[in-house]
């Protein structure tokens, strides 16, 4: 297991064992010339690295580019996720990492600026209207085709959050199932709230593995889980 | 080198930021948790990449976070967020 340490990062990174990654959370219409052009600037720079890339650096210890890889991963499920990140990740041929609160996708529309308030999920002007503000579930699947999708718990919870059997079902194992119902693929990772690392709980590590997921991200290592 | 007060100015301008509508960049490790699995070995470019970043940091730890214990996942997140908001600026200007 790895070591939650500096010295363990710094040895990680010192090997070549390392990602640059960016975390995107609400990416609103109003920022979409900005996200373009940082976007755009991280295209030239880097190569976007989808989740055979993953796989393959896991499996040989190499990268099939030049170029230092990237990870653009953007959180929660926000509409705007699907209505702005997508389509520039699409534009700019970028494998864009999308993190999704299955809860606030099955979130009724009238609801869901409350769940966004209760959970953690910060909200910009131009979601204030009313309207839906959360991927839905067709979006979820239309990303799915093309990038990467996987759930980030469905509330929006961290591990102190999730204490019963009832809890792990609902924030690690149904948000799987639900996913992989839409997308006909199999989620291959899981994010909890806050990043906590593979090694904080080994009960909820081992639920997540046994719900199917292989990768853990964390806030400072990408965890590989299972084959 | 940079002062510790000019290290500092680049941690507070990647941390004081709109973070919730910002990009966030980040260096991760790629840690592999599976039982009994060998870790092949990554190339040359990809050490010599690694180590260019360990130096920036080695260098954000010492200026910052010297008397900070090793095992404070707080500091290292700083550490790492201050060394990749300098570097993804580096790398794209």
């Amino acid at each position: 297991m790895s070591t939650l340490t500096f010295s363990a990062h710094r040895d990680l990174l010192a090997q070549g064992r390392f990602v640059r990654l960016v975390n995107y959370h609400n990416t609103p219409a109003a920022g979409r010339p900005a996200l373009r052009r940082e976007l755009a600037a991280y295209r030239e720079a880097f190569a976007p690295i989808g989740l055979a890339e993953l796989d393959r650096f896991y499996a040989t210890g190499t990268w099939s580019t030049e170029q230092p890889g990237f990870i653009p991963v953007f959180y929660e499920g926000y509409r705007n996720s699907f209505d702005v990140a997508g389509p520039l990740c699409d534009e700019l041929d970028i494998t864009g990492w999308f993190a999704v609160c299955t809860g606030f996708v099955d979130c009724p529309v009238a609801e869901q600026e409350l769940f966004a308030r209760s959970h953690w999920i910060g909200l910009v002007d131009e979601e204030k209207a009313g309207d839906r503000i959360a991927m839905s579930w067709d979006e979820v699947a239309d990303l799915a085709a093309r990038h990467v999708v996987y759930p980030h718990t469905a509330s929006h919870d961290g591990i102190a959050d999730v204490i019963t059997d009832e809890d792990i079902f609902r924030e690690i194992v149904e948000p799987k199932q639900k996913m992989d119902a839409v997308t006909g693929q199999s989620a291959p990772a899981f994010v909890w709230l806050h990043g906590s690392p593979w090694g904080s709980s080994p009960r909820h590590d081992r639920a997540v593995v046994e719900a199917g997921y292989r990768y853990l991200f964390s806030n400072t290592m990408i965890h590989r889980i299972a084959d | 080198m940079e002062s510790a007060n000019e290290a500092l100015d680049v941690l507070r301008e990647s941390q004081d930021r709109a973070l919730h509508r910002e990009g966030i960049p980040m260096f991760v490790g790629l840690a592999d948790e599976r039982p009994g699995q060998d870790r092949p070995a990554p190339g040359q470019t990809d050490i010599d990449r690694g180590t260019a970043v360990v130096e920036r940091m080695e260098h954000y730890r010492s200026a910052l976070a010297a008397q900070q214990r090793d095992t404070d996942m707080g500091v290292v997140i700083s550490v790492l967020t201050v060394t990749a908001y300098e570097d993804f600026d580096r790398s794209v200007s």
